[in-house]
């Protein structure tokens, strides 16, 4: 029985070395049973080529399961696959909780996190995603399949790539993310989180305000309509910690609250809480990990 | 310009959901319900492609029970020409959804399907990949800007670590992302027209589709997140606690 697990490589410009979330989804993979296969895709992303060439190879090759990483493209072929073979199609998976013939139960949340589901899907291939962080990384499998993007027929291609040189780690894939809420005051605001973050190595995250604001991207955007995080440390600066906020994070191993208002939602909530200035607490936290 | 937008009723973001007492399901008394967030967005863009390609006809979809009504007419307020009430009590998974959706959309023969992204109950964002493959046309997720051009379209949506632009010709599914715009508010009046518009309406299955009677995705049960132990206010002197939160951290 084979499992195939999508190999994303890392924009990181090193040569085949593969996103820590799609080792992760190796992971998972191993708990299903049977073969583990990394797919790696050849040629330029489209939403159709992706998907008619991965469906195409899945009807040669019969595998029980296919398996990734959830991410934004993930989230945009992926369906388009499930459509073409009658699978399953579940994304955000955390947990494998059991399998019994084709029929494999996984947890995921529901309701943008206010909810764990353990849900069941039946048919092969099945096609899972899970989230990111919720597997520790496992080893690159030793077979891999080389599968080529389909290009005849595509009608919606990339016609431009603008990489963001500032951006180089999502928010939803870091270790460690300093977020910023309507108590950073401003855009310019946000340089302290920026550099609490380079410091420690991790990611600017921003609440809902923030990004309403204008302060911050939509991509930045943590909570119940952005992304859902699971990284080793949240830092929360000037975020009250509203129930849309909290599901986002409340997967973090370890969360900071940083807050002017002792009352915030989020003071009692957070593992660790300093009340106080966010724009003198986050440059001493600064200075700690720059030493 | 034919525009349908598919819009879901889902349970308000900022409602706490509780899970009736045999855990297989949420207590539906309790919940308010709304637009998803992300349709808004959809209804939203249709409305300005309309205003700026006159003779545009937009068509508001959703499946769901009676009170799904309210979120069809929430969109026939803010643009919608006509609604489609597509009725249905029973869990479909998200390939009987697009096959539903497949079949009364594609008698329209609209050039462009708007909708969410995701919705903010189950979370699959599956249904508008899979309506395009269903109807043979392309699609476009996540959208962050749109432009039309003649019989094309060129949107800009987030990608890897930086952005794209993607261009496609039509009819297209695309599925709108937060900042795709400014969605407005319905008028008072134009909501009390809205009450009045006659919706279409279709049983789900008087559509004949095979999917509709089975699943393949099945919820067992749900459960509450796990509480997370209480925290700890650090105290003293700023920096005193600057440097205790360090040494956790480190």
């Amino acid at each position: 029985m084979d499992i195939w697990v999508i190999l994303e490589l890392a924009p990181s410009g090193v040569e085949g070395q593969v996103k820590e979330s799609s080792l992760e989804a190796v992971s998972a993979a191993g708990k299903l049973g049977g073969t583990v296969k990394g797919i790696i895709f050849e040629g330029d992303f489209s939403s159709e080529g992706y998907a008619e060439a991965l469906s195409a190879a899945a009807k040669e090759k019969s595998p029980a399961v296919i398996v990734g990483a959830t991410n934004p493209i993930s989230r945009d072929y992926l369906p388009r696959v499930a459509a073409k073979l009658g699978s399953p199609y579940l994304p955000d998976c955390t947990g494998i909780e059991n399998i019994s013939g084709d029929e494999i139960t996984v947890s995921r949340p529901l309701y943008t996190g206010k909810l764990v589901s353990q849900t069941k899907v039946k048919g092969k291939p099945a096609i899972l995603t899970f989230r990111p962080k919720a597997f520790a990384p496992g080893a690159a499998p030793s077979e891999t399949i080389k599968i080529t993007a389909k290009t005849d027929g595509v009608r919606a291609k990339i016609k431009e790539i603008v990489a963001d040189v500032k951006k180089k780690l999502d928010v939803a894939e870091a270790e460690v993310v300093v977020s910023g809420g309507r108590g950073v005051g401003s855009a310019d605001g946000f340089k302290v989180l920026e550099e609490l973050a380079a410091a420690m190595g991790g990611a600017v995250g921003a609440s809902r305000s923030a990004v309403d604001f204008g302060w911050r991207p939509v991509s930045d955007q943590v909570g119940q309509t952005g992304k859902i995080v699971a990284p080793k440390i949240y830092i929360a600066c000037g975020i009250s910690g509203a129930i849309q906020h909290w599901v986002g994070i409340q997967n973090a191993k370890t969360i900071i609250a940083v807050n002017k208002d002792p009352e915030a939602p989020i003071i009692k909530k957070a593992d660790y809480s300093i009340v106080g200035d966010l724009f003198e607490v986050v440059p001493l936290l600064t200075k700690e990990f720059k030493s | 310009m034919k525009i349908v937008v598919l819009v879901k009723q889902v349970p308000d973001t900022s409602a706490k959901v509780n899970i009736r007492s045999d855990g297989s399901d949420v207590d539906q008394e309790s919940i308010s319900l709304v637009t998803n967030p992300y349709d808004e967005y959809a209804i939203e863009e249709a409305a300005r492609i309309k205003k700026a390609n006159v003779g545009s006809t937009i068509t508001i979809i959703s499946i769901g029970g009676e009170k799904a009504a309210d979120v069809i007419r929430n969109g026939i307020a803010l643009g919608g020409d006509e609604g489609i009430h597509i009725k249905n009590q029973a869990k479909l998974d998200a390939i009987a959804t697009a096959q539903v959706l497949a079949k009364v959309v594609g008698e329209i023969k609209p050039d462009l399907i708007l909708c969410g992204k995701v919705a903010v109950d189950d979370g699959w964002g599956a249904v508008p990949p899979m309506l395009a493959e269903y109807l043979d046309i392309p699609h476009i997720t996540a959208v962050k800007k749109l432009d039309l051009n003649g019989n094309a379209i060129t949107a800009e949506k987030d990608f890897s670590t930086g952005s794209a632009k993607v261009e496609s010709p039509l009819p297209c599914v695309v599925t709108c992302e937060k900042g795709l715009n400014e969605p407005r508010y319905a008028s008072l009046m134009e909501m009390m027209k809205a009450k009045k518009k006659e919706l279409k309406v279709i049983d789900v299955g008087s559509l004949g589709i095979a999917e509709v009677g089975t699943s393949i995705i099945e919820t067992l049960k749900l459960n509450y997140p796990p509480e997370r132990p209480a925290g700890k206010v650090l105290q003293g002197d700023l920096s005193a606690q600057v440097k205790e939160l360090a040494g956790k951290l480190k």
